[in-house]
């Protein structure tokens, strides 16, 4: 799957966990989620689940950098360094 | 300028082009480091006269501010080593300058060595590698051990130089845990050592808990260019506007609600009720006390979050506040994230995502609940041990367990307070979404206050000296509903 696909898959997995009333065209690629107030800190939690998940990305080996997961070029960044 | 307009500016001025334009001009920027100097000074002028004068350095050179602070943190360096000998080995009489000296030349070799173990882990042996917050505390622990063993009075200088060295380290041990977090991840690469001492002797204050955290994050929140530097400035400045109006709400609820004087409720303070729950204070006094005790201590740390992130942001770093709202959270593990970020982090970083990822993962109720225990009780157990270890070293092993365990018992409620919400918070986030638009103003309030009643129950076995103990403290929470009045 092209970054593109993963894109698509990971944004249908962000609007179930965005804070409510904020809609997924809202998020820009760079745009810190946390930070930015588009989640809560236990919306993190499913992302480490989804990408465990999904794409069999195994933290306990490499730590789990909350910046890895702060926007979403990021996660799509981590997904195609952990699936190339 | 319409007075709305004029009220927003004055709220958020970072948030309005025009004044972050004017910010970012000579004069704008001069009037900014004026404001902030005297906001600062004001309140620590001590502080305010080793920070201020780089500040302004950092403002006309942006490119080295790094450096600039650095040079700063030699002399905060020196302050800590400088305190540590105050507080724990008074008695060195004429020497003290020396040993003093010496100490902090030692300490900031440990500091170069740790940054450059950073910059260059992957060079480090395998078991390093993979466990370098292990090694960190293990060292740490054998510095502690060696420094126990050393003759706690003696006339010659190497003892106390490696006493009062070690004894700055619990200070340092999360800074340190922080840069090693980026060696980890690679991003200390390549970078100096002045990318790194300003944060580990912080010039902008703080406590053993790293306000900013480390190099990654106040890396992630630089600015990037002169208009950001601007913004980020506005905002610092706000900041400590905020704190200074949340002293003026203090000194009201000192006068008002703590107070002998005419007026005033006249409730006492926490620490003093526990320490005398059979005194004639009324039941409901009591439990009036608990909720007025909270909105203290939590101003008490807005105010001091806001002086130290107020200056974070004044040296260009975006990062978010220490304090945010808290008394406003309507769930348990809303209020802890707002209510001591950085600690939070702390806990979070060194406790609970190592935990969360490693253990139990095809269980995710048994995972949530053995992360959160790990960074919400042990984690916080752990760092209140590093925190008063003199005082647990000289009570013995039962007077340090006598002084500890009101902590551990406040821990591990907040620990399962925290799980239980954040299982609710899970399991509701679905229906909560669905419903959170319709939800009433009423259910808000009672949420909010569900989220006061437990964080001020609790709080009973964490306020007022160390010395008062976890039966002191239990009879007082057993009085608040009768048993012993």
């Amino acid at each position: 799957m092209d970054r593109a696909g993963h894109r698509e898959r990971f944004l249908a997995f962000l609007q179930t966990i965005l804070r409510p009333g904020i809609p997924l065209s809202a998020v820009e690629e760079h745009d810190g989620l946390l930070r930015s107030g588009l989640i809560d800190s236990l919306a993190v939690l499913s992302i480490v689940d989804y990408l465990e998940t999904e794409y069999g990305i195994d933290f306990a080996e490499r730590g789990l950098d909350p910046g890895q997961v702060a926007s979403v070029s990021r996660v799509l960044d981590l997904i195609e360094r952990e699936t190339s | 300028m319409t007075r709305a307009r004029w009220l927003r500016i004055l709220r958020h001025p970072h948030r309005d082009e025009r004044v972050v334009g004017w910010a970012a001009s000579p004069a704008g920027a001069a009037a900014v480091w004026l404001a902030a100097a005297a906001l600062l000074a004001l309140r620590d002028v001590r502080m305010a006269a080793v920070f201020c004068p780089l500040l302004a350095l950092v403002f006309a050179f942006p490119a080295h501010r790094n450096t600039i602070l650095s040079a700063g943190a030699l002399a905060v360096l020196y302050g800590i080593v400088l305190e540590r000998q105050g507080r724990h080995l008074g008695h060195l009489g004429g020497d003290a300058r020396i040993v003093v000296l010496a100490a902090a030349v030692v300490v900031f070799v440990a500091l170069y060595g740790c940054v450059r173990a950073a910059a260059s882990l992957d060079r480090l042996p395998r078991a390093v590698r993979r466990r370098p917050q292990t090694w960190l505390h293990l060292l740490l622990w054998t510095a502690l051990a060696g420094a126990w063993l050393l003759p706690a009075e003696s006339p010659r200088l190497a003892p106390n130089v490696v006493r009062l060295s070690v004894a700055c380290l619990p200070f340092l041990v999360w800074r340190c845990g922080y840069l090693l977090l980026a060696g980890r991840r690679r991003t200390a690469a390549g970078t100096s050592f002045a990318d790194h001492f300003f944060y580990l002797a912080p010039v902008h204050g703080g406590t053993p808990v790293p306000y900013g955290k480390g190099y990654d994050y106040l890396a992630d929140t630089d600015a990037a260019d002169a208009r950001a530097r601007a913004r980020t400035r506005l905002s610092g400045l706000t900041l400590l506007g905020l704190a200074w109006a949340w002293i003026g709400v203090q000194g009201v609820m000192d006068r008002f609600v703590f107070g002998d004087a005419r007026g005033s409720l006249g409730l006492h303070r926490l620490g003093e009720l526990v320490s005398a729950y059979d005194g004639p204070v009324p039941l409901a006094w009591a439990w009036l006390t608990l909720p007025a005790e909270l909105v203290s201590s939590t101003l008490s740390l807005a105010i001091y979050g806001h002086f130290v992130v107020g200056a974070l942001r004044l040296c260009g770093f975006a990062v978010l506040r220490n304090t945010y709202k808290p008394l406003v959270s309507e769930s348990l593990v809303d209020f802890w994230n707002r209510y001591y970020f950085y600690f939070k982090e702390l806990l979070a970083e060194f406790f609970f995502f190592p935990v969360y990822v490693r253990w139990f993962k095809r269980r995710p109720r048994l995972r949530l609940l053995a992360a959160t225990m790990a960074a919400a009780w042990l984690g916080n157990v752990y760092y209140h041990v590093l925190l008063e270890l003199p005082a647990l070293a000289r009570a013995g092993p039962a007077g340090a367990w006598s002084l500890i365990s009101p902590r551990v018992f406040y821990a591990f409620l907040l620990a399962i307070g925290i799980f239980v919400s954040l299982v609710r918070q899970r399991s509701l986030r679905a229906g909560a979404r669905a419903g959170d638009a319709l939800r009433s103003g009423a259910v808000r309030l009672r949420r909010i206050a569900g989220v006061w009643l437990f964080y001020s129950i609790i709080h009973i076995w964490n306020v007022g000296p160390l010395e008062l103990t976890f039966a002191q403290r239990t009879r007082f929470f057993l009085s608040l509903f009768g048993a012993g009045r």
